[in-house]
C-alpha cells in the first residue's frame, strides 16, 4: 500500500524517518526518490543528509539548528507539492558472477525451492535485469529487485543466520537478490559470487574515486555468467586495477 | 608537520582512533562512526585545546599502554581506569605532561567502560570521506581502518598552544558524569512503536534490562522480557514474523526488537537499515550513557520527547566551555 500522504514518524531526536506506503514496488521506491531529489533541492536548515530507501527515507538532521516541529512543518511544505516521478537516471552495470560451485553453495536449494534445474535458476536470474532499491546494511551492499522477470525466483531466508558470508556473494532470500560487499555475516541463500568489487575502502580502481561504493539507488544490474576460469582472470585483472567496469548511463521510467 | 609521538606497547582490548564521525554516506550504507561517547572525547580536547572534534584514542574495557616518542601533553577522559605513568598514579579528566620514554598505562575500567586519550595537537591519520575515524567493518579511516595494534607509531598534530599553557588543566568536578550512578537510557518512541501492544510499550519502559556480553560500536543487546506486537494485516514485504517490517533506515540509536526478544540499540557504527520493528530510538545525548554501560549492568529505558532531548542535548554541549575548567 502507498499512503495518501507521508508519515513522519520520530526516529530519535536527530533522524526522522518519512515513510510513505509499505511494499516494495517500483512505484514506491519512484515515489521516495522523488522525495529524496525534493527535500535536497529545498536546502532545509539544519539538515545534514539523506537516505533514500524502499518505501520510506531517513533523514538526518542538527535538532539544535532546527527543532523537529519546524523541521516537520517544512517538510510536509515541501512534499505536499510533490510531483509524481517517472522517469530516473538509472546506470545499467554488469556484473560477472560464477554461479554454484564451492562459493554457491544454496544455488541447488533455490532451484528445489523454485522447482527448477540449477542451469535454469542461472539463466533466469542473468536474464532478468535487477532494480536497486536501498543500499545498505553493510558498506554498499544493494537490495535487489527482479524487473519483470520470466518467472519470480523466491526462497525462505536461513532460520538461523550464518557467521560468515564471503565476500563478493550473490544472494537471494525471499526475492530480493543482495551482494555481500565485505565479509559478514548473513541470511540469504547463496548462489554464486561475483569477483569484482562493489566496495572499495582503498578506492584504487578509478570508478571508486569519489566513493568507496559502487551502487546507488535507481542502478540497474545485469548478472553476466562466466566459469571459474573467467572469474580467477577477472580477479586477477581488479588486482592489477586494470579491470573495467560496464557500466551504461540510462535513464529508466515506469 | 607531524612526528611519531606515541607508540602503542599494549593495545588493549578494542582500541581505535576516533573523532566526531562522517556524514554523507549513510545513503552508501556507511555509518557515522566517531567516539562513542562524545562528551567525553570533546572534554579530552578542551582540556588540551584541540578543536573539540579532533581525534583521539577510544579504549574498551581494558586501556592501553603506550610510551611517549616526544614530548607532549595528554588527557585521559571518558570512565575511570586503573592508570598510572611510570608506576605512578595517573588521574582521569586533566592534562598531563609527558617525557620522551614515559610509559602511560592504562589498565582495567573500574567505573563506566570507554576511556579516550586525547592528546595536544590530535592523532594526526588521513581523513578518508570526511573523518579519521575507524570504521572496522568497511576497513576505513584510523590506523588503516583497524583496531590499534602493538607497534604502531601515532602521529600527532601541531599542538594549536604552548604545551607549557596547558598543563595541570582539570575539569570541573561538578560537570563530570558519574558512570554507573545513572541507571536510565532516554529514549523517543518510534517509529515503529505502533506495531507494539501498549503493555509491552509499558513492559519496555518499566523493566530492568541487563547489558548482555554482545555489545560494542554496531549495537549493544539488553535482556528483559518478551515484547508482544499488535495484530497486522497481512503484508506482502514484511516477512513472517510480526517483528519483520519492510526494510528501511536505521537511525543511529534506533532500537530493533527481533521476535519481541532482546532489544539492540545500534552504535555509532550500527548497521543502516533491517527489517525489525524499531519500538524507540536513544536520543543523541544518551549515546554517551550507552557507551558508558559496563557488561551485565542493569539499567531502564526511559521515554522522553524530543523537545524534552534536544534541551537535554543543549544543557550536555553546554558543559563543555572553558569556564568549567581549573588551572592547577
Amino acid at each position: 500500500m502507498i499512503y495518501e500522504t507521508p508519515r513522519y514518524l520520530y526516529s530519535g531526536d536527530q533522524y526522522l524517518t518519512i515513510e510513505i506506503g509499505d511494499e516494495m514496488t517500483l512505484r514506491a521506491n519512484f515515489k521516495v526518490i522523488g522525495m529524496d531529489r525534493a527535500i535536497q533541492e529545498a536546502r532545509i536548515k539544519g539538515c545534514i543528509e539523506t537516505f533514500p530507501g524502499w518505501r520510506s527515507l531517513l533523514l538526518s538532521y542538527d535538532n539544535l539548528e532546527i527543532s523537529t516541529r519546524d523541521l516537520i512543518a517544512e517538510l510536509k511544505r515541501i512534499l505536499d507539492v510533490i510531483p509524481e516521478v517517472t522517469e530516473v537516471p538509472s546506470r545499467l552495470i554488469e556484473l560477472p558472477v560464477k554461479y554454484g560451485g564451492r562459493w554457491g553453495p544454496d544455488l541447488d536449494f533455490v532451484a528445489r525451492s523454485n522447482n527448477l534445474s540449477a542451469a535454469e535458476v542461472v539463466r533466469i536470474h542473468s536474464e532478468t535485469i535487477h532494480w536497486v532499491g536501498m543500499v545498505g546494511f553493510t558498506p554498499g551492499s544493494p537490495q535487489l529487485m527482479q524487473l519483470s522477470p520470466s518467472s519470480l525466483l523466491s526462497v525462505p531466508k536461513y532460520t538461523s543466520p550464518r557467521i560468515y558470508t564471503p565476500k563478493g556473494t550473490v544472494a537471494l532470500g525471499g526475492s530480493i537478490t543482495a551482494i555481500y560487499p565485505v565479509v559478514s555475516p548473513g541470511g540469504y541463500q547463496m548462489m554464486g559470487v561475483t569477483p569484482v568489487p562493489i566496495y572499495d575502502r582503498y578506492q584504487s580502481l578509478s570508478i571508486f574515486e569519489k566513493s568507496p561504493v559502487l551502487l546507488q539507488i535507481g542502478d540497474r544490474l545485469k548478472f553476466v555468467p562466466v566459469e571459474a576460469e573467467e572469474c580467477d582472470f577477472i580477479r586477477q585483472k581488479v588486482w592489477e586495477e586494470t579491470y573495467e567496469f560496464k557500466i551504461k548511463k540510462e535513464f529508466y521510467s515506469i | 608537520m607531524s612526528q611519531a609521538t606515541l607508540e602503542v606497547i599494549q593495545p588493549g582490548i578494542f582500541s581505535t582512533v576516533q573523532d566526531l564521525g562522517r556524514r554523507g554516506h549513510f545513503a552508501s550504507g556507511i555509518p557515522p562512526s566517531g567516539a562513542m561517547d562524545r562528551f567525553a572525547l570533546r572534554v579530552g580536547n578542551l582540556l588540551v585545546q584541540n578543536p573539540l572534534g579532533e581525534a583521539g584514542l577510544e579504549m574498551t574495557g581494558l586501556g592501553m599502554t603506550v610510551r611517549a616518542l616526544r614530548e607532549t601533553v595528554v588527557a585521559l577522559t571518558g570512565g575511570s581506569f586503573e592508570a598510572d605513568l611510570n608506576g605512578n598514579p595517573f588521574p582521569v579528566w586533566e592534562t598531563i605532561a609527558l617525557r620522551p620514554g614515559d610509559l602511560l598505562s592504562v589498565g582495567k575500567a573500574l567505573a563506566g567502560w570507554r576511556g579516550y586519550l586525547c592528546v595536544a595537537g590530535g592523532i594526526d591519520v588521513p581523513q578518508v570521506l570526511g573523518s579519521k575515524s575507524t570504521y572496522t567493518l568497511g576497513g576505513l579511516g584510523g590506523v588503516r581502518g583497524r583496531t590499534l595494534k602493538k607497534g604502531d607509531l601515532l602521529e600527532v598534530g601541531l599542538p594549536r598552544v604552548s604545551l607549557h599553557s596547558i598543563q595541570g588543566r582539570k575539569v570541573k568536578e561538578a560537570i563530570l558524569p558519574k558512570p554507573g550512578a545513572e541507571k536510565n537510557l532516554r529514549v523517543v518512541l518510534g517509529p515503529q512503536d505502533d506495531h507494539v501492544q501498549e503493555e509491552s510499550i509499558e513492559t519496555f519502559l518499566n523493566s530492568d534490562y541487563r547489558v548482555s556480553i554482545r555489545a560494542n560500536r554496531v549495537g549493544y543487546r539488553f535482556e528483559g522480557p518478551q515484547l508482544y506486537f499488535k495484530k497486522r494485516a497481512e503484508s506482502r514485504d514484511a516477512g513472517l514474523d510480526p517483528s519483520n517490517i519492510v526494510d528501511d533506515g536505521n537511525a543511529i540509536g534506533a532500537i530493533q526488537i527481533p521476535a519481541g526478544k532482546e532489544p539492540i540499540c545500534l552504535g555509532v557504527d550500527g548497521v543502516t537499515m533491517g527489517g525489525y520493528v524499531k519500538i524507540a530510538c536513544l536520543i543523541a545525548a544518551d549515546m554517551d550513557r550507552m557507551a558508558q554501560l559496563r557488561l551485565r549492568e542493569v539499567m531502564r529505558f526511559k521515554r522522553v520527547t524530543v523537545e524534552e532531548a534536544r534541551y537535554i542535548l543543549e544543557e550536555a554541549l553546554g558543559k563543555i566551555k572553558e569556564e568549567n575548567i581549573i588551572r592547577q
